[in-house]
């Protein structure tokens, strides 16, 4: 059986630093920081789960939940991400959307994804050179309605069990979810962050309490923590994966500049 | 019985609204479409049969005005990316990281 050998949540925008130049390079720093340790973790396979901005799972076909399947994936290059190719792992997805099928989850699949920075940035940080091979995961936050929390959790929960039983011997996988937290994107409140919001979903996580942010209703987390927190869906997957796992927070920076509470966690697993 | 109210970005049978949408999509997929825009954005337009409200809610470029028409706001957020170069630059990730992320 594979293992899940790291569990991490993380923000997954940079902008500019002018003006926030502090809080901007703690959040670089902290994102650093999550790659050194995922690096010590000599992982064979990071699976991250995250979410499109409309680059590919766009109107003309939406799907709740998503796998890349290919074996490798070029970044977009929105928001000017470096446009280098990094390794996908085929045969992984493939697991996963078998095991999820058995666990009640449909998933559809892209073999042909041009990853935006949702999926290119955290990348980047984590697959030095892009060799370590990368598993997409999708929510899709954007789409209504969306999929529960408790699904995510769920999913989640599937997840491991595909790690767990059809996952070759001693696989080590790193799970990371990624995007939010609070922010509202193109709708009223938009350059808002919703502090308390954030803090109690990082006391959730810290405490080993996640299931607590899965019994929350969709439009809830809409409601206290805009559009763009609904990219908390993919901190659930990721918790879920881990269940009951407790956690350290890495940086949390409330930063109206970049439209968004930007957090990071590690799970101690 | 008290129906929900439907959240931003949702499933809609309007077509008008899925034509703009497709445009702004079709900006990432659909070879030299950003470059006929800068060149003859009206045309563009036409192509994609838009009404004069939706024109004018794109060429402006605003958020809040293509949402009161249905757009999805991941797509008006797109559409000021393409449009206004403040934004552009902005949602942009810095020099100094991506210098370092050029090593990574």
């Amino acid at each position: 059986m594979g293992r899940i050998v790291g569990a991490f949540a993380t923000s997954h925008i940079l902008m500019e630093r002018k003006g926030v130049e502090e809080q901007a390079d703690r959040v670089f720093a902290g994102l650093k920081s999550i790659r050194e340790k995922i690096a010590a973790l000599k992982p064979d396979i990071i699976l991250i789960v995250t979410n499109d901005h409309m680059y590919n799972h766009g109107t003309a076909l939406q799907s709740p939940f998503a796998v890349g399947l290919a074996d490798e994936y070029t970044p977009y290059g929105d928001m000017n991400v470096p446009q280098k190719p990094f390794k996908g792992h085929t045969e992984f997805g493939v697991s996963l959307v078998e095991t999820a099928a058995e666990e009640g989850f449909d998933i559809g699949f892209f073999r042909q994804l041009r990853p935006d920075h949702g999926l290119s940035i955290p990348a980047l940080f984590f697959s030095p050179q892009g060799r370590i091979p990368v598993v997409p995961l999708m929510t899709n936050p954007h789409m209504r309605p969306c999929p529960s929390p408790a699904r995510c959790y769920a999913l989640g929960k599937a997840l491991r069990k595909t790690i767990e039983t059809n996952r070759p011997e001693d696989e080590r996988i790193v799970v990371v979810g990624t995007g939010g937290l609070s922010h509202w994107l193109a709708i009223p409140r938009m350059g808002e962050v919703n502090v308390d919001y954030d803090s109690w979903v990082l006391d959730c996580f810290e405490s080993g309490k996640a299931e607590q942010v899965a019994g929350l209703d969709a439009a809830e987390i809409l409601e206290r923590a805009g559009n763009g927190g609904l990219e908390t869906l993919n901190w659930l997957v990721m918790a879920g994966a881990v269940d009951g796992a407790k956690g350290r927070k890495v940086f949390y920076e409330a930063m109206p500049a970049w439209l968004t509470g930007m957090a990071a966690i590690e799970m101690h697993i | 019985m008290t129906k929900k109210p439907r959240m931003p970005g949702g499933c809609t049978e309007d077509t008008a609204v899925y034509r703009v949408q497709q445009m702004i999509e079709d900006v990432h997929h659909v070879p030299g479409l950003k470059e006929r825009m800068a060149q003859d954005l009206e045309a563009v337009f036409s192509d994609y049969g838009l009404s004069e409200d939706q024109k004018a809610a794109l060429r402006e470029g605003a958020p809040p005005n293509m949402l009161a028409l249905g757009v999805h706001p991941i797509l008006c957020m797109q559409w000021s990316l393409v449009v206004n170069e403040q934004v552009r630059n902005h949602v942009t990730v810095d020099q100094l990281y991506l210098r370092e992320m050029e090593a990574f």
